[in-house]
């Protein structure tokens, strides 16, 4: 990680009342990355971001937000922090205006700015017709808009959206994609848990995979792909390929694995070692001909997939 | 809250279907019943309620992760927090007092010795304090209201079942040792302060051995305060402790 570190998760552990065990979990989000937080459900992911917060004391590791302890510096932290909770739970009796403006008091915006970030941030959740209405009103999706409202009032740097796809419907989840796609061209740092792995794809710069309480990986999603065992060289040949192409292949080092599908062959290559130029090369100096040569990669829902099955088979 | 009205309404309902003779005697000072009664042991009850309620709630409907995810101290939202129930204790007393005046006023007429006026409210508020507190404290630890309340609610009406058992023994075996034992229970100060206060301010004694809720005798006052301040102060370090060093849970699922 190059950038200016804003959140460290140094070997995390937290042991709860009931035996119940998370960690070891180590992260590191630069200043200004998307930062996905991925992991089945009991995987540590919100135990990690309430970490984070301050929320929770750590029974093992270290957690520093911009170098400082949230567990002991709570204020400190939370005011460069806007957060957004997987079940957003705010008094029903109070309407989205009021809850902003709460915020913004909380946060010593006061008088006209007060009035013009209201505003702002009414605009920004698309919730400018629903000031006045009462949250217990709100439908799942508006009270989502609304938790990532609340979290973005003063415009803090660090972002913690916890699930904030969670329960919305398609319509909801593209205005909330188009807010995190805004905030991210503002440069503003972002940790956000998803079991929505297409979204945490789209949105992310690095992800950390959490299962059974630990980090699985951490590193940039262009290198999870690329190097993934799952990234495949897949070639088109001019002339059907036989069992001489496919020997020849594995003498290459770097290919795992040679498959045909009619005229293509599909190869599971070791990215580390990169010999997609040695296939091509000997591809075309055995004749059968190159019509086309890409890699195919795999979607980070593939990769995880796959991480678990390993995990679960040890 | 409304079962205090109700308590207040009907007390004087009572007191006013009672013979004349019977009431000329205190009804000059007859609002000073309205603000005795719920002190033996509706205020105590609403004060832990409103204690253990306080913070459990907060956990319970997850809204506890919002304030602490603000730039706020810890202390100051503990603070805020208990204030604030105690306010609302104040506002409950202070209305019921103003009634137990006003309708007493309007029943029997002028009413003396109004200038204690704000001594019965603050012995009122100053003894509901140590169950205030034990909610609280019960709110913290256990983190669910309704829990904390009977918990909280248990802890009184044990206190006040041992003492009137402790002070009828001591009355029937004449065993003075049982009456100085009860004055460690923490419903002994709380429920005899007020009427204390207030009977001594009036010239009149109510201060029956054995018999609950009559008092605690004037030469036991600084004794009751005592009490009540240890009470309190033990069971607000409880709250604040068990707030200031256990994680912020979340809302149950």
């Amino acid at each position: 990680m190059s950038k200016n570190p804003v959140v460290v998760v140094d070997s995390f552990t937290k042991v709860y009342g009931d035996g119940t065990r998370i960690g070891p979990i180590t992260l590191h989000v630069g200043e200004g990355e998307v930062y996905g937080l991925v992991g089945p459900n009991g995987s540590g992911k919100t135990t990690t971001l309430r970490a984070i917060l301050g929320l929770l004391k750590p029974s093992g590791g270290k957690v520093s937000v911009y170098g400082l302890n949230p567990y002991s510096h709570p204020e400190k932290v939370n005011q460069k922090i806007g957060y957004s909770p997987e079940i957003p739970n705010y008094p029903p009796f109070f309407t989205a205006e009021k809850l902003l403006r709460v915020t913004c008091n909380m946060k010593k915006i006061i008088g006209k700015d007060a009035d013009n970030e209201v505003r702002r941030i009414l605009d920004l959740t698309g919730l400018v017709n629903h000031a006045d209405r009462k949250i217990g009103n709100f439908s799942k999706g508006m009270v989502q808009r609304l938790s990532i409202g609340q979290a973005l009032v003063g415009d803090p740097p660090l972002l913690i959206l916890d699930e904030p796809m969670l329960g919305v419907d398609p319509v909801g989840r593209a205005h909330i994609r188009d807010v995190l796609l805004q905030l991210r061209k503002q440069g503003k740092t972002i940790i956000f848990s998803s079991h929505e792995l297409y979204e945490v794809q789209r949105l992310s710069d690095r992800v950390a995979m959490v299962y059974m309480g630990k980090t699985v990986f951490e590193d940039m999603v262009m290198n999870i792909l690329n190097n993934s065992p799952e990234t495949k060289v897949v070639a088109e040949l001019v002339s059907e390929p036989d069992g001489k192409l496919a020997k020849a292949l594995e003498e290459i080092s770097g290919v795992l694995e040679v498959a045909f599908e009619a005229n293509k062959v599909v190869i599971s290559v070791d990215s580390s070692l990169d010999p997609r130029e040695k296939i091509a090369e000997k591809i075309v100096n055995l004749g059968y001909g190159l019509r086309e040569f890409r890699i195919s990669q795999p979607s980070l829902e593939e990769v995880f997939i796959n991480r678990v099955k390993e995990s679960v088979s040890g | 809250m409304a079962i205090t009205f109700l308590l207040e309404l009907g007390l004087y309902l009572v007191l006013t279907r009672l013979p004349p003779q019977f009431i000329e005697t205190f009804s000059g000072a007859a609002w000073t019943l309205g603000i005795i009664a719920p002190s033996a042991g509706l205020l105590h009850v609403l004060a832990l309620t409103i204690g253990s309620s306080t913070s459990a709630e907060e956990y319970e409907l997850g809204t506890a992760d919002y304030w602490m995810t603000r730039p706020l101290k810890r202390s100051s939202y503990f603070l805020g927090k208990t204030v604030g129930g105690l306010v609302l204790l104040f506002l409950i007393v202070f209305t019921y007092s103003i009634l137990s005046l006003s309708v007493s006023w309007y029943v029997f007429g002028p009413q003396s010795k109004v200038e204690i006026f704000p001594i019965a409210l603050a012995a009122s508020i100053a003894s509901a304090a140590p169950f205030y507190a034990i909610g609280l404290a019960f709110g913290e630890l256990l983190r669910r209201s309704m829990m904390s309340t009977i918990v909280a609610g248990a802890v009184f009406f044990a206190s006040v079942l041992v003492e009137t058992y402790a002070n009828f023994v001591a009355l029937i075996a004449g065993d003075l040792t049982l009456r100085e034992v009860v004055r460690f229970l923490p419903s002994w100060a709380s429920t005899g302060l007020t009427p204390t206060i207030l009977t001594d301010a009036l010239g009149l004694s109510l201060n029956t051995p054995g018999a609950p809720f009559t008092g605690l005798g004037a030469e036991n006052l600084w004794l009751a305060a005592a009490s009540i301040f240890i009470y309190s102060t033990v069971f607000f370090l409880i709250a604040w402790l068990r707030f200031r060093h256990s994680d912020v849970t979340r809302r149950a699922l």
